[in-house]
């Protein structure tokens, strides 16, 4: 059976890892190194890297790092950042990712996740749409003139999809870095009326809030950034709470937290 | 002893890197990223890794006249070969992606689309465990009780004696395929940590012998 799949998202400036809160102020953490090594032990399913300052400072994909972060790393790995041109994904994929998130260059041209995945396939691409609620209505955000789009959200995901999107990564901006847990209404919006997987992503403050995304919002994974760089083995003792939340989850890490509480920082004791 | 060599098969579609790395992890015989003739003729066994779509896929290998020399390869020199994921497709006669395409021919064998529910979406993406095939101990490495990573929107319909283990997507659907001397895995061993390296060095010791 089909388990549910936590990801971890490590939003960088070029190679400094960072957080993000409500995509205006941003906190410094270290190097990406460092936190992949640690991630790639610690029972996630997947990781995402995504640059979020590339695609504004006119960059390309930092292939290097991929290179160096693929050495060591047996789960999949998604990159995002600056993709601007299919020999982006292709030197992406050459130097070990598995699967490319596209963000800006969506809102340029559709037509290049059509391209794209006639080329790799439609599994490997993934699409990220940062949502803005305006009022009470849900409103494609883009983050590089920092305005809301003037197309409705279901169009614009259905249009995706129908693209060839292997999946959508839905983030929310009014909750990214609000550690009020995910915004189930948001999530339900976006998932129910797709076919392809939703992966929920903004605004994980406790590891309760992860299963929301899965049992309540209809999401197929959940992902999250700021709460993983807090502590030590976080996302195993993340597992652990979707666990005894009633989700099927893959547990192979030496390291268990089934048998501990967390605390309200999500320490397990 | 000279050190044996794996030929990873590089026709512009692969997660080369990953593949490579595991490999070299597992075991220490020369992983050689090649699309020359003579290397693959002289290598050990013979992966076809692969992300992309099917049609492209066997576009790049007839633009690179590879499908002489692998039939060869595999087919006459009877080399141990693993296809990985869209690796393990090619392996087929024949894929319905986006159009029809015909395929190696090594295994009997159609790519079909998933077909996918609300519950169900496809692509088939995560972590999934297997039923595997009782018959097969040389297999055994394919554990029941493990996970292995998934990420595919077409699967493979053969016959159930080609079949070592399967996986359970609102139906049964094929995860890995054996026929002689080659052998497919739907799911990305490179991609499924620990058990996924097992199963790829179970591989190389059947190869090796």
């Amino acid at each position: 059976m089909i388990k549910s799949r936590l990801i971890p998202c490590i939003m960088t400036r070029n190679e400094l890892v960072i957080q993000s809160f409500g995509f205006k102020k941003y906190l410094p953490i270290g190097n990406i190194k460092t936190a992949v090594e640690f991630f790639v032990n610690w029972d996630v399913d997947e990781i995402f890297i995504i640059d979020i300052s590339a695609s504004a400072e006119g960059r390309a994909p930092n292939v290097a790092l991929v290179e160096w972060a693929a050495r060591e790393c047996y789960v999949p790995m998604s990159v995002g950042g600056g993709i601007k041109t299919i020999d982006h994904i292709r030197d992406l994929l050459r130097a070990g990712a598995d699967k490319v998130s596209l963000n800006s260059i969506v809102r340029e041209d559709l037509g290049f996740i059509s391209r794209a995945a006639d080329t790799f396939g439609d599994q490997c691409i993934t699409v990220s749409v940062d949502v803005k609620k305006v009022d009470s209505d849900y409103r494609v955000y883009d983050y590089l003139s920092r305005a809301v789009l003037p197309v409705s959200l279901e169009d614009h995901l259905q249009a995706i999809q129908k693209a060839g999107a292997g999946e959508i990564l839905v983030n929310s901006v009014d909750r990214d870095g609000s550690r009020e847990g995910y915004d189930i209404d948001l999530l339900t919006k976006v998932s129910a009326p797709l076919q392809i997987p939703v992966i929920a992503l903004g605004g994980v403050g406790r590891f309760e809030h992860l299963s929301t995304a899965i049992l309540k919002g209809g999401c197929q994974a959940v992902a999250a950034a700021n709460i993983f760089q807090h502590m030590e083995h976080s996302t195993i003792a993340a597992k652990a709470q979707m666990k005894r939340d009633g989700l099927n989850v893959r547990l192979s890490s030496e390291v268990q937290y089934e048998d501990f509480s967390l605390d309200i920082l999500g320490r397990p004791f | 002893m000279k050190k044996k060599t794996i030929a990873l098969i590089d026709y512009g579609m692969g997660n080369l890197k990953s593949v490579e790395n595991a490999f070299q992890k597992i075991c220490d015989h020369n992983v050689v990223i090649t699309n020359e003739p003579q290397r693959i003729l002289d290598a050990d066994m013979i992966l076809l890794p692969g992300v992309g779509a099917f049609p492209d896929a066997m576009r790049q290998l007839n633009t690179l006249d590879l499908v002489p020399v692998l039939d060869e390869a595999v087919q006459k020199l009877r080399k141990p070969t693993l296809g990985i994921c869209l690796g393990m497709q090619l392996l087929c006669d024949v894929s319905y992606e986006k159009g029809v395409t015909k395929g190696l021919g090594w295994i009997p064998g159609e790519v079909r689309l998933i077909e996918g529910s609300a519950d169900l979406r496809v692509p088939h993406v995560g972590w999934n465990s297997l039923i595997v095939a009782p018959n097969d101990s040389l297999f055994a490495f394919l554990r029941q009780d493990r996970d292995y990573y998934f990420v595919h929107s077409y699967h493979v319909q053969c016959e159930q004696r080609y079949v070592l283990a399967e996986f359970d997507y609102g139906n049964r659907m094929v995860a890995a395929i054996k026929n002689d001397n080659v052998i497919g895995m739907q799911f990305h061993p490179e991609k499924s940590q620990k058990t996924g390296l097992e199963a790829l060095r179970a591989f190389v010791t059947w190869a090796n012998q």
